[in-house]
């Protein structure tokens, strides 16, 4: 495949907006946790989890235009889309707007508006309903008025696959940019601390403290007890290479490999590694780029039982431990939909700031890989990074990114 | 680049599970719209929609897990496709290349909303409620039961999803990421839905009635369609049966309105020459559009105008047909089975009516195939579909033919 250009990044996160204060928090060791204080919901008192990754700083100044009414999820994407735009000195112009798309990936999309709509027609019945709720409750309501807020005419999809919907927005964009049916995308994807899911989580045992255990996210660690859930955005501005060139914008690295692959079933730690393996080994022959080329794995580790055995199990299999690996979810939590674009920036950071994060709170390695843990770690940081996406469903996704030349 | 064929269809809707019942149902003029029984319709704006009954799903071959009806729906349109296409004598080996793109507006919609009232009464809920609400529980769900372990996507552009779908699986066998994909979309009605669409006033309180000047609104339905794309080399290798090529595609936003339709077509505009662009078909040789013809009373003008303004002349030489007053608009099936549709019309020489038609209207002038099908040669056809958010889609398909060069 041909490379596709990064050129810009849009970043929020409970650490930290845009890649300079997320790769400075990142690499102090610094970890976006809080209790949950405000619930709309008692339900959520009763619960055993009681921490989230909640981004604090308030998204209303990094939205161009006032709105009557946003879904925070919605607010998140158009600040990040904004964001990226302003990084990648991108001029949108009437000419330009229908060679320029948007890929975004959400795994709960507006889950709040959702239920305030729905909450109106238990209350008030069909001829009650709010039809300005409505069309704010859509999965696809954050991409479209991100397109309209900023005239993004093109390619246009949006992608809702839990823990990967953010990575598949990456992939579906450079797919089509490499297929040349948009010149530019903006890429990635968003997600909202919002109730229902996280009660949902909860209730599933994929939160931490699954057991008696203190609650807190430990990848790859052997007591390991659960996710912890984040909120935040990323959106990538890709571009085709020539075009980057041809405008004379800063590339940021390249994505020059995907791998996607399904595990028939999750539940088994066997056929998830296999998944995970293949989306990696799949990304590298797209690249034509040898394991023992990989300067580091970006892992997709979030603290979960099952599917961090299998990626330590598939990282081990195919790099023994000759690779580094590092999560950086403990810094900025498990935030499923922006999930797999935060992992592509946490890449992008290593190879700009030469520096491969540390994860944090895991002291046992469940696994014979070489994990970055007590602090970040030097590196030249010209090597590729392999960005891992993995869903508890068993889909999963390695994105290649490789340094700037 | 790797050529892309179609090799396996599935379709279950309000007209019957397969593709035959589909496609009889279709040239025999029949709809399938009735009153809702899945929920008490009282205070919609119409209390008919594309519903699939039960006798329909009781000759279905069900599968024995307790799913939600969107998943039931997504897995039965697969299940034809992929036996039809022959995909369950592949090796285990050549599974691992068998990728999913589906797509979905609501997911499992009437799980969440089990889920959602739980919540809201504080009663005791189930996390799989939630789990099955999940867009991409049907992706997987199909994936792990079929055994298709190659790249899955989940795609949710409202109701230019089916199509998209279609486009994306292109994309994944053109660039070698697999040999096989089976492209879907599936929708359920629910409340949650059709109370949305009913108080933005897209729902017709009469008959749906595409490109009639009577024209006040849409009729929602459910089901799925499935549609096996293959890599032309590998198909012919497989002596697979080929029912058509998918020649290209293209997406795009109007960025103009969440429910408004574009000024005078921009967008689909677009859409159309970006989707002709990609398939490099000139406007001259297209037969056939099965138009996305909601019946509302913005859209099928903009649609209208959209196909005046890229195919000139050639726009009131061809017919234009709508297929949603007999199944109803499927959502983010609505791409799928049209595309099915479409493929039918270009193997069968017939291309399907669209119901209801009675007055013309001048801002919709074209052939639409009032009511009754007609024997037509279709060599080229488009497939259009746009969606609330003012995202277009558009997918051209041909006859087959094996010396074509790309």
């Amino acid at each position: 495949m041909g490379r596709v250009a990064i050129t810009g990044v849009g970043l929020i996160t409970s650490i930290g907006i845009q890649l300079d204060e997320f790769a400075k928090s990142l690499f102090a060791r610094k970890c976006g946790a809080n209790q949950i204080q405000d619930e709309q919901s008692p339900n959520i008192v009763l619960l055993r989890s009681r921490t989230a990754y909640r981004v604090t700083t308030p998204l209303e100044n990094l939205i161009p235009t006032k709105k009557a009414y946003l879904d925070r999820c919605s607010a998140l994407t158009i600040a990040s889309c904004w964001l990226a735009i302003k990084d990648g000195g991108l001029e949108i112009t009437e000419e330009e707007a229908p060679n320029t798309g948007i890929c975004h990936g959400t795994a709960y999309g507006c889950e709040d508006s959702m239920l305030i709509f729905w909450e109106r027609i238990e209350k008030r019945g069909f001829r009650g309903a709010s039809s300005i709720m409505f069309t704010h409750a859509y999965m696809n309501t954050p991409i479209s008025l991100a397109a309209i807020e900023f005239n993004l005419k093109g390619y246009h999809c949006c992608y809702s696959a839990g823990m990967v919907s953010g990575a598949q927005a990456i992939a579906g964009a450079a797919m089509a940019i490499i297929r040349s049916l948009a010149r530019r995308i903006l890429a990635g994807g968003a997600e909202a601390f919002s109730g229902l899911p996280f009660m949902a989580n909860c209730l599933a045992g994929e939160l931490s403290p699954n057991d008696d255990g203190e609650e807190l996210m430990r990848p790859f660690d052997v007591s390991r007890n659960g996710w912890v859930m984040g909120e935040g955005a990323c959106m990538l501005l890709l571009e085709d290479e020539a075009i980057a060139r041809e405008r004379n914008a800063k590339v940021l690295g390249y994505i020059s490999g995907i791998g996607i692959s399904q595990a028939s079933n999750p539940n088994d730690i066997g056929s998830l590694s296999n998944a995970i393996m293949n989306s990696m080994k799949y990304a590298m022959c797209m690249a034509g780029i040898e394991p023992n080329k990989i300067g580091w794995i970006c892992a997709s580790a979030n603290g979960s039982k099952k599917v961090d055995e299998a990626e330590a199990i598939a990282i081990e299999r195919l790099f023994g431990n000759a690779v580094l690996v590092s999560s950086v979810k403990t810094a900025v939590g498990e935030t499923v939909g922006a999930g797999g674009a935060i992992s592509v920036c946490a890449a992008i950071a290593s190879l700009l700031f030469h520096k491969i994060p540390p994860t944090l709170f895991t002291t046992k390695p469940c696994a014979n890989i070489r994990l970055t843990v007590e602090e970040a770690m030097p590196w030249n940081g010209d090597k590729p990074v392999l960005a891992n996406s993995i869903d508890k469903g068993g889909t999963a996704i390695s994105i290649l990114v490789i340094p700037p030349q | 680049m790797r050529r892309v064929v179609v090799t396996g269809m599935g379709a279950i809707t309000c007209l019957g599970y397969g593709v035959v019942a589909f496609w009889n149902g279709l040239i025999e003029g029949r709809s399938g719209i009735s009153r809702i029984t899945r929920f008490d319709p009282t205070g919609l704006r119409n209390e008919n929609a594309g519903e699939i009954k039960d006798d329909v799903l009781a000759n279905a071959p069900l599968p024995d897990e307790d799913i939600d009806e969107a998943t039931l729906f997504a897995y039965l349109a697969c299940l034809e496709a992929a036996s039809d296409a022959g995909l369950f004598e592949l090796s285990c080996e050549e599974r691992m290349r068998v990728g999913l793109v589906f797509s979905t507006n609501f997911g499992g919609a009437g799980r969440w909303e089990e889920f959602a009232s739980g919540w809201l009464s504080a009663q005791q809920i189930d996390a799989a409620q939630f789990e099955q609400f999940s867009f991409d529980f049907a992706t997987r769900y199909v994936a792990s039961k079929f055994g298709f372990l190659g790249p899955t996507m989940t795609l949710s552009n409202s109701c230019s999803s089916g199509t998209s779908a279609i486009g994306v699986a292109m994309d994944m066998i053109k660039l070698g990421m697999a040999d096989i994909v089976i492209a879907e979309g599936h929708d359920m009605l629910s409340r949650f839905a059709l109370g949305g669409l009913s108080i933005l006033g897209t729902i017709t309180p009469e008959l749906i009635r595409p490109f009639d000047k009577r024209r006040s609104g849409t009729i929602f339905g459910e089901g799925s369609g499935a549609l096996v794309l293959e890599a032309e080399e590998h198909a012919r290798k497989r002596k697979a049966h080929i029912y058509a090529e998918v020649r290209g595609y293209a997406l795009n936003s109007n960025a103009y309105h969440l429910t408004a339709p574009s000024k005078e077509g921009e967008g689909m505009i677009r859409i159309l020459k970006k989707a002709l662009e990609d398939s490099r078909v000139s406007p001259e040789q297209v037969d056939y559009i099965n138009a996305h013809g909601t019946g509302t009373q913005p859209h099928d003008p903009e649609e209208t105008c959209a196909i005046k303004a890229v195919l000139g002349k050639r726009a009131y030489e061809i017919p234009v047909s709508s297929i949603k007053a007999a199944v109803g608009h499927v959502m983010a099936g609505a791409g799928s089975v049209e595309a099915i549709a479409t493929i039918k019309a270009i193997n069968e020489g017939i291309v399907p009516p669209t119901l209801n038609y009675g007055e013309p209207d001048p801002e919709c002038d074209l052939d639409y195939v009032p009511n009754v099908a007609r024997e037509h040669e279709v060599n080229i056809a488009i497939s259009i579909s746009a969606g609330i958010g003012g995202n277009n889609s558009a997918v051209v398909l041909s006859r087959y033919n094996g010396a074509r060069r790309e």
